[in-house]
């Protein structure tokens, strides 16, 4: 799983480590949802237009 | 009055635009101290335009239904010379030199503009509860919300203060205070209403849509707002004998509280006896496509306010954690986001080879109380924003189109919403087997009071 908070820790302009405590278990929840999505793909499939 | 029922009245000349547009008004002066539905109503310029449309009137010329109406904006359309918010503090000042096409459309449709009305901040929630305007209250209940992010347009609808307003709908926005305000709510098929000019949140789902009283009022708004409409207005009596009503088995009944439930269910019986075809159907994995819909709607709204995020201080906190996420969105996940909803909309465009339309409760819950974080629905504890945008950030990503209008009130007294979702381009189908339910059930219409919002009429019965 991604280390959220050190990839928030390097963001430009940066994110107040009280704000990193908030989102991080937010898009720890979303990676576990979206990852097993992601090797579904088959490799073919382009992306989504309307 | 509706939108159809004034229009004859001006064309009978049993009533001016002026006289609509002043009693509009007054309804607004009355109610939005208690509503706060509007950030900017232009008094002066809206009696000035309605006098304007009467001359019309006088020298024959007839724009269409919507000629000498009044109505509202959302306040992120932009409005030559009028304030455009986006219910921001980011854009407090921004008074637009050029109108959105949507506003131009209405215009030339004869349509008399009586203000803006507030929303989520950057339309990016669905409270309403908007840290720099204020929270807007739902007509039904003051302490509670409207839902959103168009909140201030449902509630400017739901109150009788305007006949119809404008409203944009990203995963739900439109939808989500129609079902809560106990109106009707129309998201069109992606890009079928133009963009152009609409402050965006999203660069590929984005709607633009009307919400009124009606649906028959809607089916008016909905064909000023397009380029080359069908015209389609439901007649009296309209005919749904035969149409193909999907009832899904999975997914959009699971976790709904009761009430609503019930209220739905009671809608699809109805819908049979009109002599609809009901069609048990699975639909894909909608929890997975709201799972790619968020990783999307992170990315790209954090694309458009980016520029914008050296101000923290200028964002609510909601959408400020929002924005934040969307900053650390990899592009490889983001384009396989997109990768993942063509494969979901080749499943979804499957179905409709099957059914017509489908049928589907609107919000999973009645309107939540202001400041309320999360709702309860049986043993399960949820997100408020979670929750309410379960049922439809699925159908933004499909870009299909998807009508919301009242099918029953809770033992509170609050509205339950309906929503019936077509395939690309079937407006008219939603419009029709709309009216013909709206008709049947007798339920759309109603208003919370006609007295600023401090009593409500007597709901119908749940389910009636």
């Amino acid at each position: 799983m991604t280390d959220w908070k050190k990839i928030a820790e390097a963001a430009d302009p940066p994110i107040p480590a009280a704000d990193i405590e908030k989102i991080a278990p937010l898009l720890e929840a979303l990676e576990a949802a979206f990852r097993p999505l992601q090797r579904s793909i088959p490799p073919e499939t382009d992306p989504w237009t309307a | 009055m509706t939108i159809l029922e004034a229009a004859a009245a001006l064309r009978a000349k049993k009533v001016s635009s002026a006289e609509l547009t002043d009693d509009s008004l007054k309804r607004i002066a009355r109610a939005n101290p208690e509503l706060n539905a509007f950030i900017t109503v232009i008094e002066d310029s809206a009696r000035a335009r309605a006098s304007a449309m009467d001359a019309e009137f006088s020298q024959g010329v007839d724009c269409g239904p919507l000629h000498g109406i009044p109505f509202a904006h959302k306040d992120l359309i932009q409005t030559k010379g009028v304030l455009t918010t986006a219910g921001s503090k980011i854009f407090a000042g921004f008074v637009p030199d050029q109108d959105a096409v949507v506003a131009t459309k209405l215009n030339d449709a004869g349509a008399v503009l009586v203000g803006k009305t507030g929303l989520h901040e950057l339309a990016y929630g669905i409270t309403s509860n908007n840290p720099h305007y204020g929270a807007i209250h739902n007509p039904w209940d003051l302490g509670r919300i409207p839902g959103g992010s168009s909140g201030g347009s449902a509630a400017a609808v739901a109150a009788d203060l305007v006949p119809m307003a404008t409203g944009t709908d990203t995963g739900g926005s439109i939808r989500i205070p129609a079902s809560f305000c106990g109106i009707v709510g129309l998201k069109p098929t992606y890009e079928r209403v133009s963009r152009h000019g609409v402050l965006p949140l999203s660069l590929t789902f984005d709607h633009v849509g009307p919400l009124a009283r009606t649906v028959r009022d809607a089916a008016v708004s909905f064909h000023a707002m397009v380029e080359n409409p069908s015209g389609y207005v439901p007649p009296p009596n309209v005919d749904i004998r035969g149409v193909r009503i999907g009832l899904p088995v999975n997914f959009y009944f699971d976790r709904i509280d009761i009430e609503v439930a019930g209220a739905v269910r009671t809608a699809i019986q109805t819908a049979a006896a009109l002599g609809a075809r009901i069609v048990e159907v699975r639909v894909p994995d909608m929890d997975a496509l709201n799972v790619v819909g968020r990783v999307l709607q992170l990315a790209e709204a954090v694309a458009i306010l980016r520029p914008h995020l050296d101000r923290r201080a200028d964002f609510g906190a909601d959408v400020l954690a929002l924005l934040d996420q969307g900053r650390l969105i990899a592009a490889s996940d983001y384009l396989d986001a997109q990768r993942l909803r063509r494969i979901f909309a080749g499943e979804f465009a499957r179905l409709w080879t099957e059914v017509d339309c489908l049928f589907t409760p609107a919000t999973p819950v009645h309107a939540p109380k202001i400041g309320q974080t999360t709702v309860q629905i049986g043993p399960d504890t949820e997100d408020v924003r979670l929750a309410a945008t379960r049922l439809m950030r699925g159908i933004n990503l499909l870009g299909v189109p998807a009508l919301v209008f009242p099918c029953g009130f809770t033992k509170a007294g609050l509205p339950i919403g309906l929503q019936i979702v077509a395939g690309s381009g079937q407006e008219d189908l939603l419009l029709r087997v709309g009216a013909a339910m709206e008709d049947a059930t007798g339920i759309g219409c109603k208003i919370p009071t006609k007295t600023g919002c401090t009593s409500r009429t007597a709901p119908p019965s749940p389910g009636a």
